[in-house]
This record gives structure tokens, C-alpha cells and sequence, in this order.
């Protein structure tokens, strides 16, 4: 082992391989900042480019495009609230109404440290531990994968404020709901279509999150422009704020990078799971454990709440290559383009990668570190200006945002059937809004809907119909057992301490 | 009526209508034996949020708490502006593809600043100018994502 980290050392110190590590990061950000251009499209776009390079030179330039990819879809979510990758969805609950305080750039320079040291302690992870989980990896079922979804709704519980439990649920069913608009993928039947082909597909992540939060965002400060609260947070909104982050925050953030690295290196390591589910496992998790007076900043820009789904989605991109790289096996949709760009080069992914081509394998590892410090140092000096977009007045930056968010979903499908759908949405999620139901649930229930549906299918055709699943297999059970005690510990908690509150008032 | 319990209702409609739907999912012959078909999940949702919009109707009906009315939730604020913007974004997907990218994204911005009551015609222009060109530019040029040219592709082929 020793031996190939020298050698990855080596390989990637060239100089042309640190240029393309600086590329790659560079583009990365760049790209990713634009809704509907997210690291799959990245890193579709660098394929051809690579063509001449050595497959080392190529993996090392697309990692750092899917790592930069993944950051630079955090700034937009905390700049405008609008998540262009789903990752980064979770990033927004804390970071956009941090920016709206007018501390954009404590909250992106929180983001970049966070994924920083996500990136560089799952790169660790990755270096000595990838055969091993390979195997764990493998030996996940569908109803281990159910099992897993199931845990990632019960993050539903952290978006329930005080007595909002129950509209947080609905939410989450409307997500799931949706989930279930178009082709059946078993069965390649049409559910809910209403007949309209441009349904077939389903309706698309990117357009959801964008109608639901860049657009209704957008809209709702237009509808409320005239109260003093917008008023205030006009004024609050165009200051950058100090970007140094205290010794009591870094003191707070610092458990939170542990947890969530691990959480999100091993949630990324199971293929299909990815850095969505572990940004909102991550989130979750942070709200669980976080102390009384800390519960109630999160939504609100708690760091917490932002240090936490930002560690686990690049712990999460990095844990992706483990499949990738071990198995041949693409552990999300940008590792599958990966995939077949190595195939391309007439590189075989799999077990004896690390064997045959170890320049390749060790030098994709060895790349993460340096690749997570060239992100720091080179987005650290851009947030300033970056956090400028802010300084836009309200009736500039409102059309700009909305144009953004169409634009960027009509990029990918180039059907105006979308744009037509995306106001019909952002109308109806200003409305939810104004009845005072969080958003962040349906997005959980529609990213989860599908794979739900899909493990559950096949657990219950491998069981033959019967629901023993549930509890023969070990992984399962524990699973579940965990999703239980997270679902029902917090109304335990309340009862005890309504019980205390009731018996103190009684003596 | 209260805002909650309204809410509540409306889901409790779509939760009925959503269940009725399901009944439209065909299913291929002999397939109701089987333990999993295209509409066990949605008739399970449907059932779901029947429960849990039923169960936000008899929480909003008990509650005692002074409750937010329809009225202060939706009185008082810029409906005509939102529904104007709506209206530009509507016209957007309309003529992106017959104006081209570049027109059409320039007078949707124009359209928006004028919406929301800026009246400097020269920043105005200029910036939606200088938007839509700029990102023509990043997306066609430089990534090589087509872009339909609309209008100007007659004037190219008129020349």
C-alpha cells in the first residue's frame, strides 16, 4: 500500500497532473453554480477534452470537476436558495438564511472548510479502507436499501417545528407522491400522465427543487416587498458579513465534521445511495443530537445545520469512488459517466484495477487531497466577490434568479412543457407556503420516492410477497429499529417532559 | 374557517383524487396476484394522506390558540405583481424557441426589472442585453450547447 500512495504521490505531483487537478477544480465550481449544469454534465463536457490525455491525467481532471462540481452547487444554494445539484439541496436549510442575515460569507466560508474537510477525511477513509468496504458494500439487498430510504424520511421529523410534525409528514407523502408521476420502471406502464407524453418521464428533480425553492423564494419576496421584514432583510442582505469564523463556531463545528464525515463517506460508499441521502441523513442527525438551545436555529442558520450536509455530500463524493474504483460498480450517476469514460480509454474498472493500472487508482486517491486544498484556497479568495451577487437590488437579482432557475431546467430538457411546469409548481409551493408547510419535505419524499418503491418491489418479489424481510435480515432490522427509536424518541422525550413539568406543578 | 384547516382540507381533496387516479394505472393481465404492482405504492400514499390530512383537520379543530384566518394569511400583499411575473414566465416558454434564447431572455428581463417598478430604460436594457448575450456566449460558444437561434436564424437564412 505504501508502495502505490508513492506512486499515486508521484504521478499526481507532475506538473501537467496538478494543472488539471487546478482545471478541474476551477471548472468545477464554475459549472456547478449554474443550475442544470451539475457535475454529471461537467464531466460529460470534459470527456472529449480528455481523449488525448493519459487515463490518469483524465481521472485525476474529472474527479476534481465532480468535487468543484458539488461546491460550487453549495454556493448557489446559499446565495439565491437555489440547489442546482441534489446534494446540495440540504445545504440551503441553514446557509440561505444565513446570507440572508447578512453573513454570506461566514456561511460560505463554513461551506468551504466544511467540504474541505469532508473531502480530505474521506479521502483517508478511502485510502485504507476501499477493498474492505467494496465487500460491505456488495453484501447490501434491496430491503437493506429499503430500510435505509425509510431512515432518510425520518430526517423529515428535523424540518417539524414546534406542533408542524404532521405538516411536515404530508409534505413528505406529496413527495412521494409525485415520486410516482410517470412510467412505472418495472412494469413500463404510465401512472398519472393524464396522457400528455411530456409526462412519461416523470417529473424531474432539477425542476422541483428549483420551482420549490430558487422561484418560490423569489416570489414570496415580491409578495411580501412591502413588509418591514423584507425591508430589513433587503438591508441585511447585500452585506458580506466577516468570513472569519470564531474559535467558539469552530469548537461547534468541529463534532459536527466528524459525524458527518463518517456518516457521509459510508452512506456514499453504497452504490445508488449517494450524497443526497447523506446530506439528509447528515442534517437529520445534526438536529437529533444537537442540545435544546441549538434545536431551534436550525431553518434558521444554525452552522450546525450547514457544517453537517455540507461535510457529508463531499465525504459522500469521495465514499462514490469505492464501488467505482474497487468493483467497477458506479455508486451514483456521475461515477457512471466516470465509468464509461475509463472504458473509453480502455481502462476496466473493477478488482484488479488497483492491480493493474495502480498508477490510475492511486493517483484518483491521492488527487482528493490536493484537490480538496486547491478548492479551499482557491474559493476562499472568490467568496467576497461571489457573495457581491447578493448586493443586487431586489428588482434586478429577482428577474435574474427567476430566469436562472428556468433557464437551467430548460437547458437540460429543452422542452418548454418544463418552464410551464415550473410556474404552475412555484405558484402552488408559494401557496404551501403561505399555509405554512415546509418545502424541504417534499423534496426528501421525492428524491427517496423512487428508490423506495423500486427496493421495496424487489425485496418483496425476492420474499415471495411476504414481509419477513423486515425483520430476517440483520442489516434490515437494525436499520429499522434505528428509524424507529429516531421517529419515536423525540415525542418520548416531550412526554417525559410534560410528565416532570405536570408533577413539579403538582407538588 | 381556520388557515390550518384549510390546508388541511385541500390535501384531504387531493388525497381522494390522487386514490381515484390510481384506479386509471392499467395493469397487464394476472398481475393482481402479484405482491407488488405499478399501483400497490400510490394506493398506499393515497391511504397515507387520507390518515394524516384527516388526522391535521381534528389537530387544527382542537386547537384553542388564537389561529391565523385566511384573511391575514393571504390579504395585504402583492398578488397583482406575482401573478404579472407569472404571466411573463408563461410567455417565456412560449417564445424561447420561436424568438431564440438571446430575445427572448432579454425581454423577460426587461419585462421583469419593468414589473417590479424600475424605470431606468437604459440600465434596464442594457442589463438584459448584456445577461442574455453573456450567457449565449458561455453556453454555445464555449460548452457548445445548442441554443435555438429563433428569429435569427431567418435573418441568417434570408442572407
Amino acid at each position: 500500500m505504501i508502495d502505490g500512495i508513492l506512486q499515486g504521490v508521484q504521478v499526481v505531483l507532475d506538473p501537467i497532473n496538478l494543472l488539471m487537478v487546478f482545471v478541474g477544480c476551477f471548472a468545477g465550481t464554475f459549472i456547478g453554480m449554474l443550475p442544470g449544469l451539475g457535475p454529471i454534465s461537467a464531466i460529460a463536457l470534459m470527456i472529449p477534452i480528455t481523449y488525448g490525455f493519459d487515463p490518469a491525467t483524465a481521472m485525476i481532471l474529472m474527479a476534481g470537476v465532480y468535487y468543484g462540481a458539488i461546491f460550487g452547487g453549495s454556493t448557489s444554494s446559499i446565495l439565491i436558495n437555489a440547489p442546482g445539484v441534489a446534494g446540495t439541496v440540504a445545504t440551503a436549510f441553514d446557509g440561505y438564511p444565513m446570507a440572508k442575515k447578512g453573513l454570506a460569507g461566514k456561511a460560505l466560508a463554513i461551506a468551504a472548510y466544511s467540504s474541505f474537510s469532508g473531502g480530505t477525511i474521506a479521502a483517508v477513509f478511502l485510502l485504507v479502507a476501499a477493498p474492505a468496504l467494496a465487500q460491505v458494500a456488495l453484501s447490501f439487498q434491496s430491503a437493506d436499501y429499503f430500510a435505509l430510504m425509510a431512515l432518510g424520511l425520518t430526517a423529515v421529523a428535523a424540518f417539524a417545528g414546534h406542533g408542524q410534525f404532521l405538516k411536515a409528514v404530508m409534505m413528505t407523502i406529496l413527495g412521494l407522491m409525485l415520486s410516482t408521476v410517470g412510467t412505472d420502471k418495472a412494469e413500463g406502464i404510465p401512472r398519472f400522465t393524464f396522457g400528455r407524453l411530456d409526462l412519461l418521464d416523470g417529473i424531474s428533480f432539477l425542476l422541483l427543487a428549483m420551482a420549490t425553492f430558487a422561484l418560490s423564494e423569489a416570489l414570496m419576496s415580491v409578495l411580501k416587498s412591502d413588509s418591514v421584514d423584507e425591508a430589513a432583510q433587503d438591508a441585511a442582505r447585500g452585506k458580506l458579513g466577516s468570513m472569519r469564523v470564531s474559535r467558539a463556531e469552530v469548537r461547534e463545528m468541529i463534532p459536527t465534521i466528524g459525524r458527518s464525515s463518517v456518516l457521509g463517506f459510508f452512506t456514499g460508499v453504497l452504490p445508488g445511495a449517494g450524497a443526497t441521502i447523506a446530506s439528509f441523513l447528515a442534517y437529520g442527525m445534526e438536529r437529533m443530537v444537537a442540545p435544546k438551545e441549538k434545536k431551534a436555529e436550525f431553518g434558521q442558520g444554525s452552522i450546525r445545520g450547514l457544517a453537517g450536509p455540507e461535510t457529508a455530500n463531499n465525504a459522500a463524493c469521495s465514499g462514490s469512488f469505492v464501488p467505482l474504483l474497487t468493483l467497477g460498480i458506479p455508486g451514483s450517476g456521475t461515477t457512471a459517466v466516470i465509468l464509461g469514460a475509463l472504458i473509453s480509454y480502455g481502462i476496466q474498472p473493477g478488482p484488479r484495477l488497483f492491480i493493474d493500472r495502480p498508477d490510475v487508482f492511486w493517483s484518483v486517491i491521492i488527487s482528493m487531497y490536493i484537490g480538496n486544498v486547491i478548492l479551499l484556497v482557491l474559493n476562499l479568495p472568490l467568496i467576497p466577490y461571489i457573495a457581491r451577487l447578493l448586493a443586487v437590488p431586489r428588482n434586478y437579482l429577482v428577474p435574474l434568479v427567476i430566469f436562472f432557475s428556468l433557464a437551467g431546467v430548460y437547458l437540460v430538457t429543452f422542452n418548454t412543457f418544463d418552464i410551464q411546469m415550473m410556474v404552475f409548481v412555484s405558484i402552488a409551493a408559494v401557496g404551501l407556503r403561505l399555509f405554512g408547510y415546509p418545502m424541504a419535505p417534499l423534496i426528501l419524499g421525492f428524491i427517496l420516492g423512487g428508490m423506495m418503491e423500486e427496493n421495496l418491489r424487489r425485496a418483496l418479489t425476492i420474499s415471495d410477497g411476504s414481509i419477513s424481510f423486515l425483520w430476517e435480515r440483520p442489516i434490515t432490522f437494525v436499520i429499522l429499529i434505528i428509524t424507529t427509536l429516531v421517529l419515536t424518541t423525540p415525542a418520548i422525550s416531550a412526554l417525559r417532559a410534560k410528565r416532570r413539568t405536570a408533577a413539579s406543578k403538582a407538588a | 374557517m381556520s388557515r390550518d384547516t384549510v390546508g388541511a382540507l385541500i390535501f384531504l381533496a387531493f388525497s381522494l383524487a390522487y386514490g381515484a387516479a390510481t384506479f386509471d394505472i392499467h395493469l397487464f393481465p394476472g398481475a393482481e396476484q402479484a405482491p407488488f404492482t405499478p399501483q400497490t405504492m400510490p394506493i398506499a400514499l393515497a391511504a397515507l394522506g387520507i390518515v394524516v390530512s384527516g388526522a391535521m383537520i381534528f389537530q387544527s379543530l382542537r386547537r384553542t390558540a388564537a389561529r391565523d384566518t385566511l384573511a391575514a394569511t393571504f390579504g395585504g400583499k402583492n398578488w397583482s405583481t406575482v401573478f404579472l411575473l407569472a404571466g411573463l414566465m408563461v410567455l417565456y416558454g412560449l417564445t424561447i424557441r420561436e424568438a431564440g434564447f438571446m430575445l427572448s431572455t432579454a425581454l423577460f428581463l426587461f419585462g421583469g426589472f419593468w414589473v417590479l417598478g424600475e424605470r431606468r430604460w437604459i440600465v434596464m436594457a442594457t442589463t438584459a442585453i448584456a445577461v442574455s448575450v453573456g450567457f449565449w456566449t458561455i453556453l454555445s460558444p464555449l460548452l457548445g450547447i445548442y441554443l435555438d437561434p429563433g428569429i435569427f436564424r431567418f435573418l441568417s437564412e434570408g442572407g
